[in-house]
């Protein structure tokens, strides 16, 4: 049973990187960062007391969860709202899509040596191509090899087979060195 | 480059740029943790590992702390209403069924008790349906 400091030694471990994966998904900074707080205290008041090695499996499960939540909230309201967006100029829909990119690529290249721009352009290039894949395979990648959870945890965090999780992952890494050879990034 | 060369280039840099995350969003999510730490129930038994699938899809009530209301109580709360409902709209019905019923027959014990008035008498028709009746009468006299 995890204690409520092994609770807060892992919100403190994963808020960051939860942040990162719902901006992925959503590209909205505000909606992402609802996202994590929701599922902070779902997983705060209803499974605090679950084993501390449950924890990342059940967070991620959440955090799927409360963006796919948010997704749906997002279409109820459009029914309502695109009539009116539509009357707006194309000028704020471009404003937005900036804010999203600048608040994932968060390095400044100002008076950085020329590696630490180099290491800036490939966080912002790896931003940019991760947030391009289909959300299952960003998903089952970003579990996998950023989390570190095993097949059988990422695909109960994910609700899918382990099947499922392996071809999601290959098929991420393909669609990543791809793009990142094409950006003249091989390694 | 194979999958995990690639795992560890994305893993680094996405270690680095979280990191490096504006004051206001760690701001915001340290507020978050502590919201979520204040919720948080320590002592509570833990739940059944089949109840995993259901994460994040339980009644608003429960998130809030308090406790869930059982199932028979739910449907009672949705069926008792219904059933209120139902049995109003049958009473309503039913009443202004016999009251139409009774505004008929008075109105017909009016019309069978009325004298038929002098101006009848002057209508063609009427003298017509009149001649019509007697001679029908008759018919059934000689028979």
């Amino acid at each position: 049973m995890a204690s409520r400091q092994e609770l807060s030694d892992f919100l403190a471990g994963v808020e960051r990187r939860a942040f990162k994966h719902a901006m992925f998904a959503l590209r909205d900074s505000d909606g992402a960062l609802d996202v994590v707080q929701d599922a902070m205290l779902r997983l705060a008041s209803r499974y605090g007391t679950r084993p501390a090695a449950e924890l990342p499996m059940l967070f991620h499960r959440i955090l799927q969860n409360a963006i796919t939540d948010h997704f749906r909230r997002l279409r109820v309201r459009s029914l309502w709202t695109t009539p009116l967006s539509s009357l707006q100029n194309d000028q704020n829909g471009e404003q937005t899509e900036s804010e999203a990119l600048e608040a994932l690529d968060v390095g400044s290249d100002a008076d950085e040596p020329a590696g630490e721009v180099e290491r800036a352009q490939l966080r912002t290039i790896l931003d940019e191509e991760i947030a391009r894949l289909p959300r299952r395979q960003r998903e089952a990648f970003l579990l996998r090899y950023w989390e570190d959870l095993n097949v059988a945890e990422t695909a109960l965090a994910m609700g899918c087979s382990e099947g499922s999780v392996k071809t999601h992952c290959s098929r991420a890494a393909h669609a990543l060195a791809e793009a990142l050879a094409a950006r003249g990034i091989e390694r | 480059m194979n999958e995990r060369e690639l795992a560890r280039i994305v893993r680094v840099a996405l270690d680095e740029s979280a990191d490096r995350l504006p004051y206001r969003t760690t701001h915001r999510l340290e507020a978050a943790r502590a919201a979520a730490l204040a919720h948080a129930r320590v002592e509570a038994a833990p739940r059944p590992a089949h109840e995993i699938v259901r994460v994040g899809y339980r009644p608003t009530a429960e998130l809030a702390g308090g406790p869930a209301p059982r199932l028979g109580w739910r449907i009672a709360a949705i069926v008792v209403p219904i059933a209120l409902v139902a049995a109003g709209l049958f009473g309503i019905s039913v009443l202004e069924t016999h009251q139409r019923a009774d505004d008929l027959a008075e109105l017909d014990a009016a019309m069978l008790a009325d004298e038929v008035p002098i101006s009848a008498y002057a209508d063609r028709g009427f003298g017509v349906y009149l001649r019509n009746v007697s001679s029908q009468a008759r018919g059934h006299e000689e028979r």
